[in-house]
């Protein structure tokens, strides 16, 4: 989906990898980028927590999948 | 008279009791005058938090809480870059909700990228439900990513937080206004670079293995020479597990600092990340480096190449890299809130 550069023949392989893990995208769409007050959006402290938050929630999803519960989709 | 010397003898008595009594009372009053200048820096802390906590709840007095049935619209937006990219890009790109096509606001040579939503699904209120809700978020992280890809391969983008919202897009012009110069550094800052994630990974208990192998030979002459009774052999032994998982510590550290020393030398910036859980990155393999590159879209193609040395270099010994990207520069624009561990 997101091409490189010409000059970059070796890595579309890569580039192509858009099935990223959850926690990378977490990692960056709300702790990475710049942060804007925005209208509407959450306190920026709020997203914080959120972020916090979503990242405990992953991680005890992972911990039950590395114990082999099958957690309800 | 007789009053006058009682009066005396009561005086003394209390004088005398006082003296006896003097190191306790003094110990008393310390106490009593601790107790309430606690008593005092409690409340003013108590007070200083409330203050704290208060400014933190408020709601902000800038929105207007929309009425149930509000049919309004808020703006989304994804990123920012040039007005002639954002021209160029947006076009061709879907918002996060169904049938929005994404759109450009320009003012004063920048552009953001926007989409419309409703505001009943965004308002503050429903943003915090939706965010406690993993598929919500899991599906809207993408589609927001999805924009950034899109725009990344054919322009350079200062990517926003998830969840920036505008109720109008007066209010994403007067952003592009106010905050114009510092986008524009930020556009300097990573022109024609792209965003490059690389993790290292090493197997369970192999750093411990190597050290292992080169200092038992030693450890056990050491050990039948001096045929010591069971409490010393125990000792010297705790002694060697401990060498060995100091040992095992600084290799870990090594064998990350190398690797990020070698990447980052084909990187314009670079940033080293703090190391996720296991329960985060859900691999048996231990993290010992989390680090993300900024490099040049003409450079992408070394950096990989590298990556691939590095990973036959390092896959006999238990290593494994995993590299991601490109990405949108997540990491180096400023103002972003730092990762927390």
């Amino acid at each position: 989906m997101s091409s490189l550069a010409p000059s970059a023949p070796a890595a579309p392989e890569v580039g192509a990898q858009r099935d990223v893990a959850l926690i990378d995208l977490v990692d960056r769409l709300l702790a990475g980028g710049v942060v804007l007050a925005g209208d509407i959006t959450l306190a920026i402290a709020d997203i914080d927590l959120v972020y916090v938050g979503l990242r405990a929630l992953i991680s005890s999803v992972g911990a039950a999948e590395r114990a082999g519960v099958a957690l309800p989709r | 008279m007789a009053t006058g010397r009682a009066k005396d003898a009561l005086q003394a008595l209390l004088e005398e009791i006082a003296a006896a009594d003097a190191p306790e009372v003094v110990a008393q009053a310390r106490a009593g005058a601790q107790k309430r200048a606690r008593a005092v820096i409690e409340d003013a802390l108590v007070d200083e938090l409330l203050r704290a906590a208060g400014r933190r709840s408020e709601p902000k007095p800038e929105p207007r809480r929309p009425k149930e049935g509000d049919a309004g619209d808020a703006w989304w937006t994804y990123c920012i870059l040039s007005a002639k990219d954002g021209r160029a890009v947006a076009p061709r790109l879907q918002g996060i909700e169904p049938e929005s096509g994404v759109e450009v606001v320009a003012a004063r040579g920048l552009a953001a990228l926007v989409s419309r939503v409703p505001l009943a699904e965004y308002d503050d209120d429903r943003l915090r439900e939706h965010l406690e809700d993993i598929e919500w978020v899991e599906r809207t992280a993408r589609a927001h990513e999805g924009v950034l890809d899109r725009a990344l391969s054919d322009a350079t983008i200062v990517p926003l937080r998830l969840c920036t919202l505008y109720r109008d897009l007066d209010g994403v012009r007067r952003l592009l206004r106010e905050r114009g110069r510092e986008f524009s550094e930020n556009l300097a800052a990573i022109d024609g670079c792209t965003e490059w994630g690389v993790k290292l990974f090493v197997e369970p208990g192999r750093l411990q293995s190597a050290p292992v192998a080169e200092m038992s030979s030693a450890d056990v002459s050491e050990t039948r020479a001096g045929s010591e009774p069971s409490g010393a052999d125990y000792l010297a032994r705790r002694q060697r597990e401990r060498a060995l998982a100091t040992h095992a510590d600084e290799l870990r550290t090594r064998c990350g600092e190398e690797i990020h020393r070698q990447l980052a030398e084909l990187a314009r910036e670079s940033r080293v990340n703090p190391v996720q859980r296991p329960e985060l990155h859900g691999r048996e393999e231990e993290m010992l480096l989390n680090a993300a590159y900024l490099v040049p879209r003409d450079r992408a193609n070394q950096l990989y190449e590298a990556v691939e040395r590095l990973r036959e270099e390092w896959e006999a010994h238990g290593f494994q890299l995993e590299l991601t990207g490109p990405w949108p520069p997540y990491n180096f624009v400023a103002g972003q809130a730092g990762v927390m561990a």
